[in-house]
């Protein structure tokens, strides 16, 4: 992301203008605009005019426009970010009041305008423009008939292709249809793989599956590529990394972080650090209970008390519609760092982050325990918040 | 008042009955033969509850059209008085009708007449509003199903009996990886000619050839190439052969733990176990004690709902079948196998897969143990009682061709019976499709039952997605299948690391299915042996807790609650490699 001017107050009303660079960039946008912000850049608006003998003819225009978002919409998939709201500047051809969607894409230069930048917003807005952070990783889970090739970024677990086969089973004298669905299957996972991920930019590659299947699939990518005039270089080939997983359905993938070869080839990455305070938190809840809670309740009864050491909170939370929500949750973010306990605040896009999100988004690890805390029931409102955001 | 409240409600009581004499801490033979008395009982009152559900069905004329479902309350004294009070009003209305649908219990026919009957005032007094989760089911979909489900159930040709057929048993076998499995039954099958001297020689040459000379009887049954190039079995391999009075579909289990994903399949059609156990010294042990699969798979064997076991201590003339060696091992599993598992009365023969001794019949070798061999105990496995009367079941296992407009496909019979010509819809797909041929593994007869394993032939308009192992072959009527996403399932927890908590992911296993899901909501932790609450909305589930979950999956899946089809309503969750949980469903929400 490049940033072009910024001129904000800590807490309080400021602007910046940016322009995103990658698809990255454009979840972070995601996560930093909010209803009611003001976003100002240059769009396309179809504009009817009437002539005095009544007949209409429409245009395209390029324009400027500065619109008070009123509702977000972000595709993964497409990375681009859909923002409708009203015109509240003065234009030639678009009336104040009007309605507009204006459609930011990487590579567009673009103003965010807000009332108030709490912490949240200005670490996203950090986070975004540090350049060096970015460890390209594409990963390949699968087992018989099922397979998933994701591009893991910092922020985001993308699914590129999902193949899903139907592999005939071996049965007496027949074995010869199990062993061709096995490679039509390969065949269709070799070939998802090559459309979807350049070895030249990606860092490393993970392939995952249990038994005999990742090294049949590496050998069979190779030949594939090979035949396909797509030879891997040495250089290339190093950078495959086979590791066991007990399944190859999506969330295989957290398994996949935890294993030590990943985690060396990966050291420091967001999606790393998640997983191994995630994991770290459910082994506490069958070790000792009482230092490990949920739900936002239990978790700001156990801030009063001084007893938070890690803290994990979706971002879902901040990106919530209702202002006093994010309120709530900015300030136990930032009584938590008070107290030098550290916060990690995941993606929603990454395996780990859509657990802690059905975790109703907000979990704890204390310092010490606190048995009281575990008979005091989970608040039903908790659970309306979670579907509201939904 | 929906129809679909009753349902669920009636269901409850009944659910639980049956919940405590499988779940209890004793597991008590529900499938044996003693208890048939309850089992009829059972039934008897299943059939009752049948008849009320039909009869609220027609008499709530003003029923909405479409209405969605009211938000199921969780509360549950309502659920457990509701039955009750349904049940009465019913019986002081509709008496004769009741009555005459529980003592139909044995005439098809008759009953089915009475369930037209009752369909004809149903249709004729509006639609009924049907289970309308929030899934996204499309329009169409639902309009769909709504169709088939409405649909006049046909009424059957009674059931030409089979008495000239011998009993059908389905038996897997199971055990650590490297106990000998597929040696032990290459070589029972060798003994009992299924596989001639000369395929054997060829075998035992190639093998020999390969540095792998004692794998030869592993390859009667381990048949891919892979399969034999590794030395382990991947895949279940599907055998038939018959005994003195038995039929025996046998059925080999991979005992690799990456594997056990397809055993787990396997296992859910069978009726009966071998569990082989490695009696070298020290294999025993790893297989049992240090996290093998010898635990895993016995505790998953009673969850699928195999009562039977045999216990096969291989591998024993390496110990120069040593008595002190057996009873060790006998002795360290059956204080597992009955108090922790939860099998009556497992039996164990000591046998050797590679030499072949007390398989087809007993031998001098082993003075000390005058028990019956193998092949005897085989024979003497009790055949399971098969619902032939009930809604049409088959869950497909194999898909073996699909073409536009005809596909062939495998799978268990596991209630119900077809004939060529038969109408069927493929669930979850929701398609349409005529039975052309079927054929189960004794003969191409015109007419297979519950139990059968089933070659079907089918005709239709047919895409690459229509049919998946795990689909489920049923018939139009009120006892379809409604493919749904969200279940309530009652389970155990196993001996696991990290507690369950809301919003872990796990595979789930039914049948033959395999999807991942989520547990959605914690409803609440219960005791174990006469079901109640513990706790409401418990944080987490840690392990030994028995709960009532509720669970969500990625797509729409063919299961259904536990009373309406047995094998279609028991889950198995996995996540990690590991077995977490296992348990039955309850309610479809």
């Amino acid at each position: 992301m490049k940033q072009f001017k910024r001129q904000i107050e800590k807490d309080g009303p400021g602007f910046v203008t940016l322009m995103a660079e990658e698809a990255e960039d454009m979840w972070h946008i995601y996560n930093l605009i909010r209803v009611g912000d003001i976003v100002k850049a240059p769009t396309i608006r179809k504009v009817v005019t009437e002539t005095s003998t009544g007949t209409t003819s429409s245009q395209r225009v390029h324009t400027m426009l500065t619109i008070s978002i009123e509702s977000i919409d972000f595709d993964p998939g497409e990375q681009e970010l859909h923002l409708k709201g009203r015109n509240i500047v003065e234009n030639d051809i678009v009336k104040m009041g009007a309605y507009h969607t204006i459609d930011l894409e990487p590579n567009r230069k673009f103003t965010i305008e807000k009332t108030e930048w709490d912490c949240i917003d200005l670490e996203r807005l950090n986070l975004a423009l540090d350049p060096a952070q970015s460890a390209d990783v594409a990963a390949v889970v699968l087992h018989e008939g099922l397979a998933n090739v994701c591009l893991l970024t910092p922020a985001m677990t993308l699914t590129r292709a999902k193949i899903d086969m139907t592999i005939p089973r071996k049965r007496k004298g027949f074995t010869s249809q199990h062993e061709k669905g096995l490679e039509k299957f390969y065949e269709a996972v070799s070939a998802a793989f090559i459309r979807h991920v350049d070895l030249n930019i990606i860092k490393c590659v993970i392939i995952a599956s249990r038994g005999f299947v990742k090294e049949n699939f590496m050998n069979y990518l190779i030949t594939y590529a090979d035949a396909n005039g797509k030879k891997f270089t040495t250089d290339q080939k190093a950078k495959f990394l086979l590791v066991h997983s007990s399944s190859g359905f999506k969330h295989a993938l957290k398994e996949v972080l935890e294993t030590p070869q990943v985690a060396a080839r990966l050291a420091d990455t967001k999606a790393q650090a998640e997983v191994k305070a995630l994991n770290q938190f459910l082994e506490l809840m069958s070790t000792e209970p009482e230092r490990a809670f949920y739900g936002y309740n239990h978790v700001s009864r156990a801030n009063n008390d001084l007893a938070i050491e890690t803290l994990m909170i979706a971002d879902s939370l901040f990106r919530s519609q209702n202002i006093e929500t994010r309120k709530k949750f900015v300030k136990l973010v930032e009584s938590v760092r008070e107290q030098n306990g550290k916060v990690h605040i995941f993606s929603s896009m990454h395996v780990s982050g859509e657990q802690l999100a059905q975790l109703t988004g907000c979990a704890a690890i204390l310092r010490f325990p606190m048995p009281d805390l575990d008979d005091e029931p989970m608040s039903d409102d908790e659970e309306q918040q979670q579907n509201e955001q939904e | 008042m929906s129809r679909h409240r009753n349902v669920r409600n009636m269901n409850y009581a009944d659910e639980i009955d049956d919940y405590d004499e499988d779940y209890d801490d004793d597991y008590s033979e529900d499938d044996d033969e003693g208890t048939s008395a309850q089992y009829s009982y059972k039934n008897r009152k299943a059939e009752t509850n049948l008849s009320a559900n039909y009869y609220t069905y027609a008499a709530e004329p003003d029923a909405p059209v479409g209405a969605p479902k009211p938000t199921p309350s969780t509360s549950i004294v309502r659920n457990s008085t509701a039955p009750s009070l349904t049940t009465n009003f019913v019986k002081e209305k509709e008496k004769v009708k009741a009555v005459a649908v529980a003592k139909s219990n044995n005439s098809t026919p008759k009953r089915n007449l009475t369930k037209n009957n009752l369909l004809v005032e149903a249709t004729a007094s509006q639609t009924p509003s049907r289970p309308n989760s929030e899934v996204d089911l499309s329009a169409f979909r639902r309009n769909q199903l709504q169709t088939i489900s409405r649909a006049p159930a046909q009424p059957r040709k009674p059931q030409k009996s089979r008495e000239n057929v011998k009993d059908l048993i389905n038996l897997i076998v199971v055990g650590h990886v490297d106990a000998g499995k597929s040696t032990l039954m290459g070589h029972l099958l060798y003994e009992m000619e299924f596989v001639d001297s000369r395929t054997m020689e060829k075998y035992k040459h190639e093998a020999a050839r390969s540095g792998k000379s004692s794998f030869a009887y592993a390859w009667v049954l381990d048949e891919t190439e892979e399969e034999r190039e590794r030395g382990v079995t991947m895949d279940v391999a599907r055998v038939s052969f018959e005994t003195d009075t038995k039929r025996i579909c046998l059925l080999d289990a991979p005992g690799h733990k990456d594997f056990i994903s397809n055993m787990i399949t396997g296992t859910s059609q069978a009726d009966a176990a071998i569990l082989v156990i490695n009696g070298t010294r020290g294999e025993f042990e790893t297989g049992f004690e240090n996290g093998g699969q010898t635990k895993e798979h016995a505790l998953l064997l009673r969850s699928l709902g195999v009562t039977q076991l045999i216990v096969a201590v291989n591998k024993l003339d390496t110990v120069d079948w040593s008595r002190d060696r057996f009873e060790e091992i006998k002795n360290n599993l059956s204080v597992f196998l009955t108090k922790q598992a939860g099998f009556a009365n497992p039996r164990f023969i000591p046998v050797s897969g590679l030499s072949g001794e007390n398989l087809t019949k007993k031998t001098t070798e082993i003075p000390w143990f005058n028990g019956p061999c193998l092949l005897e105990s085989i024979d003497s496995f009790v055949a399971a009682k098969l619902p032939i009367s009930g809604p049409l079941r088959i869950v497909v296992s194999d898909v073996l061709k699909v073409q536009s407009a005809q596909l062939i496909l495998s799978g268990k019979i596991e209630s119900g019976e077809i004939e060529k010509d038969d109408k069927v819809y493929i669930m979850p797909s929701v398609t349409a499709a005529t039975v052309k041929a079927c054929s189960n593994t004794i003969s191409n007869t015109e007419q297979c039952l519950a139990g059968d394993h089933v070659l079907l032939t089918l005709a239709g308009t047919f895409e690459p997605d229509s049919i998946q192992t795990g689909s489920v072959v049923v018939r139009a009527g009120p006892d379809t299948l409604i493919p749904a996403r969200r279940f309530l399932v009652r389970l155990v927890v196993f001996d696991i690391l990290t507690p369950i908590i809301k919003g872990s992911t796990a595979e789930l296993y039914a049948h033959s299915i395999c999807v991942s899901c989520t547990f959605s909501k914690l409803n609440h932790s219960i005791n174990k042996s006469n079901g109640e609450i513990l706790k409401l909305k418990p944080r987490f589930l840690a392990k030994g807790t028995s709960a009532i979950v509720e669970i969500e999956t990625d797509q729409d899946v063919a299961i259904e609650p536990f009373t309406k089809c047995r094998s279609l309503g028991r889950v198995t969750f996995r996540s990690g490699g590991k077995t977490i949980a296992a348990g039955i469903v309850e309610n479809v929400l």
